[in-house]
């Protein structure tokens, strides 16, 4: 229950004001306290969402520090609290199973344990272990059965997706630890142990992992000023942007998906993204780029939005002046509707239906161990080809005229450890918001390779890597500059249809005179030589 | 919002029945001619995993609605019948036993006779309606799919997709009249509203130069005349069926894929394997072709087969085989797109190009998706405008489409079994596409009427991008011509199906084990067509003989002998023309990394081209008059034309 703040006496000013205005302040008071003209409802017994309905979420302690001090707990069918992790200092971003038996969550048994990857069953019961030592592994999930054992691909086991600063090294604007996303297989495979895969490579942060139904990850990364909204295969491949800039300082975080309306649901910020909290907006994905509405209305603070099948859509909401409580999202009046929990003494965060969740789409992976192609002589090599340089939707790269580009280059950014980067004291404060190539990342040519008459290009590139992509004259000068983090993941082939080209547009069906040579160039050795110097 | 699954789908169309799939068939004869001898054996092989249920499906395919819209007549190729409907109590009136794949139906002008096509049978059927007897079958081309009927009656325009022809059928006299050549495997006909014009889609790309991307015809006849008078391009396109004239004759519109066969096979996102849309052709004389996708950024509608207007030209439906829906166009956004007017597409050349690959635009002119049975085609559109019916091919039913509301108006069943056997199963599972990442292609996709799309492939995975290009191939007959790939990799169709096919096209994890089986004796029972070549049982012709003497001969015509590992025979032996081992003869492309492939099978070998490993040969002659300087595969540097030709003449003999 709130707190009573409401409801105090009558001051000496009030008493000397005019009649009507005493009396309608009476009034107010009275219907702040029944709730009914402004703010969510005060927060009575609580409720399942959905009737029959189990909420997971995480409370953190109201005094703030983030996670820091959380719990994860069960909101039961009867209203009931129960709390899940007893016995950790810190628990956090639960995720219940496809069939609503399991719960993964990241916890510290002590407070100055990293963070790991735990898993139990929905009661609380039978926790267990699932990450070590990889550094600070957060938000899990529980991605597609899938199995990875060429050529027949028989076994499927479940795999799970979490953010995890295993890197060790700090993101590319010096900002903390590298957080990227990683793939774990749950169960065991036959004649394997653990099988760990990176999945992104991006040196700004990713975040927020989220399955779709067609089997992608949906995360937040880092794109030089603010998180946008990417997508990849639970293996790492395709990674393409869903929607978001990298012009701009908005962030897109904590996005869930609206099924049956084919909606994503996320928060938006400006700025600094401090507890990721925002206002609540979307996108159709019929038209993900150019369907962007805001849903919230009331100017409150969201959080960690989470869809029902039935479409509705549980947010962690404060109102001004107050913690996080969950509520049922009014879409028709862009503001809170039911309060379903809210326990002033935490912020209730990250609520998840126990129930059971149609399976996403799952997916053969043609990369690493699962993947058939060889690039002859190296080792976990990629392929990446480009249609053409010139199909672009970005104005001052349109504006080059057709044959000046004769070659790319592909620039490895190599990342810092914590020491190096203090060393070189290339926090973003000194180098400004949006440089790029970011200052907390030292850049090193993997080579060049000619790009044709056609505009199209191919190359071997390492897999694993990230790189950006610059065009150059045939002065070596740069023309473009791609700011953005690329890679292809081990094994795996990547096309391009062009450099930043429109994203609501399929490729030119056409043979390219780089793939009728098809010469891959390699840019797997050491750095070649190139013309000037890479900044 | 996604189709149920197959499996569920197959429990959503089961009724009050249950899904009984059967591992053991009672083997059944599928109505062969077979005598003795391997190729009669073959041709009347028992489908391995047949049941009676099988051969009780209707599986309709197309339409045809009486001007009063009460009664509807339904082309069931599997049952080969004809099917009357009342419309207004939805249910089946009574039933015509027609010949061999009833396929196209066209209405005289007065609805005294309905016309339908035998694909197998190569003919097309008047039936008196009166009586509801067939009264005559008048032979046409080879695997004639849609009719139509001029405006007074007297002609009948037959697309024979077999033979690239389209066969003008005097009524009076009873017989084809004239022949005219189309573009490549004529599907479709349509009349302008006038009359005068007769506009034909195409399945297959003209022959285009290597790697380079296909281009359909739209042929226009001058019915009067009765002659080709315009061949137009459709650029890009392949798998050109259903199609219509805009009620005002300014616009033809076709249904068509986009495919993105040259660039590697490294991904599905963002339409890289293949799109679906439309083209919408001027009718005026050397008029332009603009083309607009029906699929969204992240959901594609594959397979579009049918196209009818509504009588007021306000809507235009499509239905997608491979999604199970049909998609309703606003016309009025469609001309406010291209800036239609008079008859005239406005928008620029460069805006053409780029709307035919514009994933979002359907978000401007697609009003609404209406989901339906399993694999919709044939589709009609009622005289009031209110309603369509679409033929549900393999749910046995025609879905009935409230236009105004936008949604399912409720089906009407035809009386096909309840049960989904294996094959049924099957069949589903090939026309589906929801196996692929966002449903962006089914099996059907690329294997039309399980056939073939006449084009080449880059798997990329295959020795890397743009290495070992590879021509499509068929998937009838095959059942024991393993084994399968160019290269022979795959020893069964498990394996080919299975899970290659789901990493590298499909991008999912593919089948599961007992939709694998299924699918496997799906396409263990599919049969070629008959050939029209050679009869089941039949002799060779004279011509033959002299083809099959060159094709068995030991030594060339100076009477140097020929070494048995480079004779015809050898690698192509009866009855399904291969040894199913891999040879190097000499055909190995600057593409290639190898220079070894498995024997192709000769079966039905006419009506699959292009031909060779990576398809650079339209014709049959090419393989020899052009791709085989050095006698390497087989000898024929020493033959005479006549003698390559009756060589030809005894291949398509297969």
């Amino acid at each position: 229950m709130n707190g009573g703040r409401l409801g105090a006496g009558r001051t000496a000013a009030q008493r000397r004001a005019p009649r009507a205005a005493v009396w309608a302040r009476w009034v107010l008071q009275w219907c702040l306290v029944a709730g009914v003209l402004v703010g969510p409802p005060a927060a009575g017994p609580a409720r399942a969402a959905v009737p029959g309905v189990p909420l997971v979420f995480t409370q953190e302690p109201e005094q703030g520090g983030g996670a820091a001090g959380s719990r994860v707990v069960l909101l039961q069918e009867d209203g009931r609290l129960r709390v899940l992790t007893p016995g950790f200092a810190a628990a956090a971003d639960p995720c219940v199973s496809f069939d609503g038996t399991l719960v993964l969550f990241a916890g510290r048994r002590h407070p100055d344990d990293p963070w790991d990857v735990w898993i139990m069953d929905v009661d609380g019961s039978r926790q267990r272990q699932i990450t070590r030592g990889l550094g600070d592994c957060r938000e899990p999930v529980f991605l597609v059965r899938a199995a990875i054992d060429a050529p027949e691909f028989r076994h499927r086991v479940r795999w799970i997706g979490f953010t995890s600063t295993a890197p060790g090294v700090v993101d590319e604007y010096g900002r903390g630890p590298l957080t990227s996303l990683y793939a774990l297989n749950l169960e065991s495979l036959p004649g394997r142990g653990p099988v760990l895969w990176r999945t992104t490579f991006s040196l700004g942060g990713d975040l927020a992992p989220v399955v779709l139904r067609d089997g992608r990850t949906l995360y937040s990364s880092w794109q030089r000023q603010g998180y946008a909204l990417m997508a990849t295969t639970w293996a790492g491949e395709e990674v393409n942007p869903v929607f978001g800039s990298h012009d701009d300082d908005w962030s897109q975080l904590d996005a869930c998906e609206r099924a049956a309306a084919r909606e994503l649901v996320f928060i938006e910020r400006q700025g600094e993204v401090g507890d990721r909290s925002g206002r609540l907006a979307c996108v159709s994905w019929r038209r993900p780029l150019h369907s962007h509405r805001v849903l919230s209305r009331d100017g409150g603070s969201y959080r960690t939005p989470q869809a029902l099948e039935d479409g509705t859509v549980i947010v962690s909401y404060a109102p001004p002046g107050r913690g996080f409580g969950l509520y049922v999202f009014d879409m028709a009046r862009g503001r809170p509707g039911r309060c379903i929990f809210d326990d002033p003494r935490w912020h209730d965060v990250d609520p998840q239906p126990v129930c059971v969740r149609p399976e996403p789409t799952a997916r053969i992976p043609m990369v690493a161990e699962a993947s058939v192609l060889d690039v002859a002589g190296y080792e976990g090599a990629g392929q990446l080809q480009c249609l053409d340089v010139y199909d672009t939707d970005r104005p001052e790269l349109a504006s080059i005229p057709r044959g000046a580009i004769k070659t790319v280059r592909l620039i490895e950014g190599i990342p810092l450890t914590a020491a190096a980067a203090a060393g070189q004291a290339c926090a973003v404060s000194q180098q400004g918001a949006g440089a790029w190539p970011p200052p907390c990342v030292r850049p090193q040519s993997l080579g060049e390779a000619p790009v044709e008459a056609d505009g199209s290009f191919y190359v071997n590139v390492p897999g694993d890597v990230p790189f950006y992509v610059e065009t150059l004259d045939a002065d070596g000068r740069v023309l473009g500059t791609m700011r953005a983090w690329a890679w292809v993941r081990s094994r795996d082939q990547r096309g391009c249809i062009g450099c930043h080209e429109d994203k609501e547009l399929a490729p030119v069906n056409r043979a390219t005179e780089a793939l009728i040579k098809a010469a891959p160039v390699s840019l797997m050795g050491a750095r070649a030589a190139v013309r000037g110097e890479v900044r | 919002m996604r189709s149920a699954q197959p499996g569920q789908r197959m429990a959503a169309d089961r009724g009050s029945g249950r899904v009984v799939r059967v591992w053991v068939a009672l083997a059944l004869c599928l109505g062969s001619r077979a005598e003795a001898g391997p190729r009669e054996e073959y041709f009347s092989q028992r489908a391995r995993h047949a049941v009676a249920a099988d051969s009780l499906y209707k599986s309709p395919v197309q339409l045809a609605l009486s001007r009063d819209g009460r009664r509807l007549f339904v082309a069931c190729e599997n049952a080969d019948q004809v099917l009357i409907v009342d419309t207004r109590r939805r249910v089946v009136r009574d039933s015509i036993a027609v010949g061999r794949r009833p396929l196209g139906l066209a209405l005289s002008p007065d609805e005294r006779k309905l016309f339908v096509t035998h694909s197998w049978d190569n003919d097309v059927a008047e039936i008196d309606l009166a009586s509801r007897q067939v009264e005559r079958r008048i032979p046409v081309g080879d695997d004639p799919h849609l009719v139509q009927g001029d405006r007074d009656g007297r002609f009948l325009f037959v697309a024979n997709l077999g033979t690239n022809t389209l066969s003008v059928v005097d009524l009076a006299a009873g017989s084809q009249v004239r022949l005219l050549r189309t573009g490549m495997a004529p599907f479709g006909v349509a009349l302008s509203p006038d009359g005068s014009r007769l506009y034909v889609s195409h399945q297959y790309s003209n022959p285009v130069p290597f790697r380079t991307p296909p281009v359909l015809e739209l042929s226009v006849v001058d019915v009067a005349r009765q002659y080709v008078l315009e061949r137009r391009e459709l650029h890009n396109t392949v798998i050109g069926q259903g199609l219509a004239v805009t009620p005002d004759g300014h616009f033809v519109a076709t249904a068509v894929e986009l495919p993105r066969n040259l660039i590697p096979e490294t991904q599905v996102y963002q339409g890289w394997m293949v799109t679906y849309g439309i083209s919408l052709t001027e009718t005026r004389p050397g008029g332009r072709t603009a083309y607009l996708l029906i699929d969204e950024p992240n959901l594609y509608f594959a397979d579009p087969y049918g196209l009818a207007f509504t009588p007021d030209g306000r809507r235009l439906l499509i239905s997608s085989a491979g999604a199970d829906h049909v998609t309703i166009v606003d016309m009025a956004q469609v001309a406010r797109v291209l800036r239609l007017e008079d008859g005239r597409i406005g928008v620029s050349d460069e805006e053409i190009a780029r709307y035919a690959r514009h994933l979002a635009l359907s978000n401007e002119y697609v009003v609404a998706r209406v989901p339906t049975g399993a694999n919709p085609k044939g589709l009609v559109v009622s005289p009031d405008g209110q309603r369509a019916y679409v033929a549900c091919r393999l749910a046995d039913r025609v879905d009935i489409i409230d236009i105004p509301a936008a949604r399912n108006a409720g089906s009407i069943r035809l009386g096909g079994p309840e049960v989904v056997t294996l094959l049924r199963w099957g069949a589903q599972l090939f026309n589906y596409a929801s196996i692929s990442f966002q449903r962006q292609m089914s099996c059907a996709t690329c294997h039309p009427e399980e056939g073939v799309d006449g084009l080449l492939y880059d798997i990329a995975v295959d020795g890397g991008m743009g290495h070992n290009l590879v021509d499509n191939l068929t998937m009838r007959g095959i059942a024991d011509t393993a084994p399968f790939k160019w290269t022979g990799k795959n020893p069964t169709l498990e394996r080919q199906e299975g899970p290659r096919a789901a990493q590298l096209f499909f991008r999912t994890h593919g089948f599961t084990p007992d939709e694998n089986r299924a699918m496997v004796a799906f396409i263990e029972s599919l049969r070629a067509r008959p050939n029209r070549y050679r009869q089941v049982g039949g002799n060779l012709a004279k011509a033959h003989e002299w083809g099959r003497r060159m094709f068995e001969r030991s030594y060339d015509k100076m009477g140097r002998y020929i070494p048995v590992a480079n004779r015809c025979v050898t690698c192509h032996p009866e009855p399904y023309g291969t040894d199913r081992r891999a040879h190097d003869v000499g055909t190995r492309g600057y593409h290639d990394r190898d220079g070894k492939f498995d024997s192709p099978h000769l079966i039905n070998l006419y009506e699959r081209p292009p031909y060779m490993h990576d398809g650079r040969c339209y014709s049959l002659e090419e393989i020899w008059t052009v791709h085989n300087p050095d006698d390497l595969h087989g000898v024929s540097n020493d033959m005479a034309k006549e003698d390559l030709n009756a060589l030809i003449e005894y291949l398509k003999t297969f």
